[in-house]
């Protein structure tokens, strides 16, 4: 809210009411009537505090409601939750492992699987490209002639 | 103490087994070419020193210091030819997949470099003028696109010589795989059967493939002739298929080991 504005005559200053022989004499300035401000359409404070109060009544209610319901859930004792009954089955796994074969567990075949992994070991591991195996270049102009 | 032991293990170890004094071989030769690489540059820059001097002052002393250059340069350069050519047979030696036949005429090739760069090292103290160094110069440069033939065909040998090496050992596993398969015929259901010949067929046609590629390596090696440029060309062309060949026999493998899951279920 702005306070009401008051205009103020400055005193004069002593100097001044010496130099033409008056004595200084400090002069109340004149009381002037506050101004009276002119009555806006949109202010009416009645209104505003109704309506911070129901805010407030509002904001309090459902504090009440909300803690009061979570008392009563916590002093509520646990519902007991039915157990689930899982019933096994056959296949433990969506893909199951397919069966070995009888060949599998013999010694040629573990043969074969290990020469297969080495085989695939030194091919992976072979650089065809040997960085040793580049032919020197010999500068063979000799300039000897003038 | 342990160290000790782990040294002595080491030099044990280097002593009695083959293919690791081989592969040392063939390490110390690479070591010495460069060795001998390195001394030839050497050479190259301090003759072309002293050239320019005589060239620009004409003068006795500039002329016998060109003359003792250029002797140095010339034995250098067959030197590192030679150590180059010596290196390559160190490589051949200790390849496992070249035939026999072929080993003989790389080595020959080899060889009669060996002995042509000997001769011009053998020349080079004799060297008594300018003039006489241009004319030993001259066998050397005559003699330059044969030096740099040998080493490309034998380079290609060598690498189609490893290449041989691993289509033998994927001819091997090929084999237990037949046998493998012939075994579990009696188990196998008609479907699985089909699939196991199916998986040969693919087996056996990729093994043709590569030996296409290999034959055709083989008789382009010998046609790596004519000038420099021309057998780096040619150099080129085969490694294209060099690498064709060796991604069929990678290709064989992941076929080998389909295979392996194939028979090993059911």
């Amino acid at each position: 809210m702005d306070e009401p504005t008051t205009t103020r005559q400055a005193p004069r200053t002593l100097t001044e009411a010496q130099a033409r022989g008056e004595s200084p004499v400090n002069v109340p300035p004149p009381v002037q009537p506050a101004p009276v401000e002119p009555a806006s359409p949109g202010s009416r404070p009645n209104i505003h505090s109704n309506k911070r109060i129901r805010i407030i009544a509002a904001f309090l209610v459902l504090g009440i409601v909300v803690s009061g319901f979570l008392y009563i859930r916590s002093s509520k004792p646990p519902e007991e939750v039915a157990p689930v009954e899982v019933t096994p089955t056959a296949v433990p796994s969506p893909t199951p492992p397919p069966n070995l074969s009888r060949i599998s567990t013999t010694s040629a075949f573990r043969s074969y699987s290990e020469d297969v992994a080495s085989f695939s070991a030194i091919l992976n591991a072979f650089a065809l490209q040997d960085a040793t195996l580049v032919p020197p270049i010999l500068d063979i102009e000799l300039e000897l002639k003038n | 103490m342990r160290k000790f032991l782990s040294i002595v293990f080491l030099v044990i170890a280097a002593l009695t087994w083959p293919d690791l004094r081989v592969q040392a071989t063939s390490i110390q030769a690479y070591q010495d070419y460069q060795f001998q690489f390195d001394q030839y540059r050497q050479r190259l820059a301090d003759y072309q020193i002293a050239i320019t001097q005589y060239k620009q002052f004409n003068s006795l002393a500039s002329q016998q210091d060109a003359l003792d250059k250029v002797k140095l340069l010339i034995a250098q350069r067959s030197t590192a030819g030679k150590a180059y050519a010596l290196f390559l047979n160190e490589k051949l030696t200790e390849n496992p997949g070249i035939p026999a036949n072929e080993l003989s005429i790389y080595r020959t090739i080899l060889t009669n470099q060996v002995g042509f760069l000997d001769q011009g090292i053998q020349l080079a103290p004799s060297i008594a003028s300018l003039d006489d160094a241009a004319r030993v110069s001259e066998q050397f440069v005559n003699n330059y696109e044969a030096m740099q033939s040998a080493y490309r065909q034998t380079i290609a040998a060598v690498e189609l010589g490893y290449l041989n090496y691993f289509a033998k050992r994927f001819d091997d596993v090929a084999v237990k795989a037949q046998a493998l398969i012939n075994e579990s015929r009696s188990d196998a259901t008609p479907q699985k059967q089909a699939v196991l010949d199916r998986w040969l067929l693919t087996l056996s046609n990729k093994h043709i493939l590569y030996q296409q590629k290999a034959n055709s390596i083989r008789s382009m090696i010998p046609k790596i002739n004519g000038d420099v440029m021309q057998q780096d060309r040619m150099f080129t062309q085969l490694q294209g298929q060099f690498g064709a060949a060796r991604q069929d026999l990678i290709e064989s493998a992941s076929y080998l080991k389909e295979l392996e899951n194939a028979l090993k279920y059911d």
